[in-house]
Formats: C-alpha cells, structure tokens, sequence
C-alpha cells in the first residue's frame, strides 16, 4: 500500500487509486449490464416482431368462421344502458374500465357489458370488503 | 423515619437524574436525550424517514438513559473486531441480541430482500442507458471519501462515510458495520436525516446545472418490457455483479431475490410477506438497535460533525455527478433526454424521483418525468451496492 502523501492533510496516492479503480469499476459493470439489456431488449422486439407478423396470417384465415375482435370502446358504448338511467354507469367510468381491461389483455379484448350490481340490503362490507375476506380466509395450499 | 429518607436518597443517588445532574460529563447524557427528541420530532411531526428516524430516535433514547445499560457495545468493538460470546451470554441484553442482525450483516439483505419485492426495474429495462445516470450519482460516495481522508479519518471510516452519498440506508449500514462499526450510529442518523432532506438539497443543484430549455425537455415514452425481460433482469444482473464483485454478492443478490420473486408471480404469499411483515420487523430490529449504539461517548464529538457535514457533501455531488452525465447525455441523443432525471441517480426510492418530476413541472406543467426518473432512481440503488461491494473489497482492514 503506497502511503505515499500528495497533499496535506491526509490524501495519499492510495486513496487515488482506491477513488479511480473505484469509479472505473461502476461505470464499467453498469455500462457492460446496460449493454447485456439493450442486447436483451433487441432480442425480444425482434421475436416479438415475428410473432405479430405472424398473427395476421392466422387470425385472417379465421376470420370468417371466428367472430372477430371488435374494438373495446364500441363494443362497449353498444352494450352499456343510455346515461340517465338509475343503474347507467358513468362514461368516464366505461372508459376506464375498458382502458384497464386492455393493458392487461391487449387489443383482442372485447369488453361487452358493464352494469352496477344491485347493493343488497343485508351487507355490511361492500365489494371491497367482501374481496378482502375472501382473500384473508383463503386456505393455504403449499 | 430517618431510614426512609435514608433509602430515599440512596435510590436518587443511584438514578439517571443524579448521574445528568451531578456526575461529571452528566450534561452530555441530557444533550443526547434533547437530540432523541428532535429525531421523534422530524420522524413524526415533520414525517422525515419515519419507519426508521423514529425506532432509531427511541433507541437513541434508551441508550442515553444514565446506567440503564441497554446495550453492551464492548461485545461488539473492542481490540479483538470480534463478537465476545462470552460476555454476550452473560450480560447481553435485548438490544445486544437485537444488534447482533447487524453486526454480523443480516438486516441489510433482508430490507433489500423487501425493497426488492416492491421494486419496479421496467424502466430500467426499457431505457438501459439509466443504468449510467445512476453509476454517475455515485461520483457523490468517492467526493466524500475524499473529503474525509483530508480531515485525517482511515481509509476505512472514510469509506463508511462516503457511503452516505449512496442515500441507501441499507448500504451505509452494511458498509459501515463491515469497515468502521464505530461510526454506525452517526453514518446512520446521517443517511436517514439526507435522504429525507433530498426535496431541499436537490433542486438548487438542479437549477443551477440546467437551462430553462433543457428542464422543459418532455421525453418520449419507453417501450413495452416483457414479462420474460423483467424474469430475466434480476437473474442476470446477480450473475453480472457478484461473479465481479463478491463481496455486494449478498445485497445485490436479496435485491434481485425478492424482484425476482414479485415478477414470476408464482410464490404470491412469499413475496407479500417478504414485503411487508419480514421488512416491518426487520425495521424495528435495525432501527431500534442502531439507534441504541448512539450513545453521549460515541456521538457527542466533532468526528460526528464531520460525518454529518461531509453528508451533505457526499449527497450533493452525487445530485451534481447525475445531472451533468444527464446534460451529456441529452447532448449526444440531440435533446431526447432531460438532464433532470440524472438527480434521480441518488438512490433515494422513490422520493428523488419525485423531485425530479416536480422540478420538470415547475418548467412545464404538462411534462411528467417521473416514470423516466424511476429508471436512474432504481439503477442508483444497484450501483450504491456496487459502490459498497468496493469499497468493502478495498478497504477492509486499513
């Protein structure tokens, strides 16, 4: 260990070594760790790329014996009671739910029907609470 | 009659009030209890890092109680640098058996081991070039060890302070129970304190690096990460860091553990408690028994201003080491990116990030950073564990 001072006060040309070897050493495996996920990133577009080009050849050979997919937002507007009405669902809300169902089922998701439930008298906790003890008093399976 | 009186000034005699008023050095004991309270203060009044300013501010409490003897600190540093079992049998404590998670480095992966499961990498992953943002906040650790090297501390307390800059409270803590175990509680208090400071520190950094035009930079929307890419990252990045660095083998490793964990989605009921119970009693363990070794002896002294100041200076060049790699950046891709997501690159989870969109909307209210800080921010946090398992590598022993 080289104690050799560089200045006064304590700086010694091992703590520039340890300072140097240090910030080469962060970037390095940062910089090779971003590349490996830039590669990684590629690789899946690309497989992801084939996969779409290869979908449309399936789902147009389908398509007259298949119902196709409608878009979400009007399949929606069709099914849902005019606004107005006691048990109407407020658009913002229909779009909302039809934009949450297609992030998490992507565009071939049909959204047909959105209608309150009836409150039945007798219950105390609501729908939220209900999915909370349902899932609190599940059975643990290992 | 006499008697009673008798005893009565003997049990005053023998009581924390007689050792703060009488005993030689007692003050010292009231300063320490006056600084617990400003800690309860900010963790509940002002809401500075409260899960752990306030367990650490109560230990620091009850560790400042005159002869009370919560904790034995000669069972873990005295002339040997290791653990005296035998005295720990005899006369260890709650608090002494509650330290030994942090003496012997288990609190620190297990809170990772948490953070993980509630750790999102996607935006990470869809801009990789985040990862540099958050080595270049680094730059903050080693200004800081140099800054304590010329104030005449080893290479290895110097170390534990530069640690700081990491805004990583677990890291600091690792890394400072690993190279200088006496300096934990100030390291500590220190951390924590920072990084609930970094909406005041950061943005004067911030403005005075950036240009009106460059804070009004909006960014375009990353891609799509898939499932399978958000699988792969943890595995890859443990395999990437700890064949090169052993020694963050084990915080890196907790941290793509429990991600890893969350993303699959299989082991649903594990994750959930490592999250949440394991993390909660992990944080009162760690915070309880950290603050318990801040005691008058070891705190009250200018080495504890120095770490403190030195703090400030390791967080504030981190925020300036980000910010300027961000303005290269935005440089070399022709204003695709705002340099003000380069400050996120402190790892400060999720609250430099906040700061970040904050400051970007000062300028333009439309412009929503946050998602494009969140890629830095998480990217600081393995390279502070990177940062530690160095300067761990490098400085132990000296």
């Amino acid at each position: 260990m080289d104690l050799t001072l560089l200045c006064a006060g304590g700086l010694t040309a091992f703590d520039a070594t340890l300072i140097g070897t240090s910030v080469v050493l962060v970037f390095a495996l940062l910089v090779v760790l971003s590349l490996v996920i830039t590669l990684e990133g590629r690789l899946f577009d690309a497989l992801n790329r084939k996969k779409e080009d290869g979908a449309p050849e399936k789902t147009a050979g389908s398509a007259a014996p298949g119902t196709p997919p409608a878009p979400a937002v009007s399949a929606v507007s069709a099914a849902v009671p005019p606004a107005g009405g006691q048990s109407a669902v407020a658009d913002e809300v229909v779009a909302a739910i039809a934009a949450a169902v297609y992030c998490m089922e992507g565009p071939g998701a049909v959204v047909r029907s959105v209608r309150r439930l009836p409150q039945s008298g007798g219950k105390r906790r609501g729908a939220w609470g209900d999915a909370g003890v349902e899932q609190n008093t599940r059975p643990f399976v290992f | 009659m006499g008697a009673i009186i008798s005893n009565l000034k003997e049990i005053f005699a023998n009581s924390g009030f007689a050792q703060i008023l009488f005993a030689e050095g007692g003050y010292r004991y009231a300063i320490m209890l006056l600084v617990a309270c400003v800690l309860l203060y900010l963790a509940i009044v002002r809401k500075y890092e409260p899960l752990l300013l306030l367990p650490i501010g109560f230990g620091m409490l009850l560790a400042n109680l005159p002869l009370d003897n919560i904790i034995h600190m000669e069972i873990f540093i005295n002339e040997t640098q290791h653990i005296n079992w035998e005295l720990l049998g005899t006369s260890g404590g709650l608090a002494d058996y509650l330290y030994l998670g942090v003496k012997l480095g288990i609190y620190p992966p297990l809170i990772f081991l948490g953070i993980g499961t509630m750790t999102d990498f996607e935006p990470l992953i869809a801009r990789p070039s985040s990862l540099l943002l958050g080595a270049a906040a680094q730059v903050g650790i080693f200004v800081a060890y140099a800054g304590a090297r010329l104030l005449g501390f080893t290479p290895a307390e110097a170390a534990s302070i530069g640690i700081i800059g990491g805004a990583d409270g677990p890291t600091a803590i690792y890394t400072t129970t690993r190279l200088a175990p006496a300096l934990l509680g100030s390291v500590a208090v220190a951390a924590y304190c920072y990084m609930a400071l970094v909406p005041v520190i950061q943005p004067p950094i911030m403005r005075l690096l950036t240009t009106q035009k460059e804070r009004e930079i909006v960014m375009e929307p990353p891609r799509k990460v898939s499932r399978t890419e958000k699988v792969l990252f943890p595995i890859i990045v443990t395999l990437l860091v700890s064949l090169m660095l052993p020694d963050a083998a084990i915080l890196v490793g907790c941290l793509m553990l429990g991600n890893l964990m969350k993303e699959t989605g299989v082991v649903e009921r594990i994750t959930k408690t490592a999250g949440n119970e394991l993390m909660n009693i992990i944080t009162i363990f760690l915070g309880v028994s950290v603050g318990c070794t801040t005691n008058a002896e070891t705190f009250l002294n200018l080495r504890t201003v120095m770490v403190i100041g030195l703090g400030v200076v390791a967080f504030a060049f981190g925020t300036a080491g980000g910010v300027l790699l961000g303005k290269v950046m935005c440089a070399v891709t022709h204003g695709k990116i705002n340099p003000l997501i380069g400050s996120a690159g402190v790892s400060a989870v999720p609250m430099a990030a906040r700061v970040s969109q904050k400051e970007g909307q000062r300028c333009n209210p439309r412009n929503y950073l946050l998602m494009h800080a969140m890629g830095p921010n998480v990217a600081g946090v393995i390279g502070s564990a990177v940062a530690a398992g160095i300067l761990i590598n490098m400085c132990q022993g000296l």
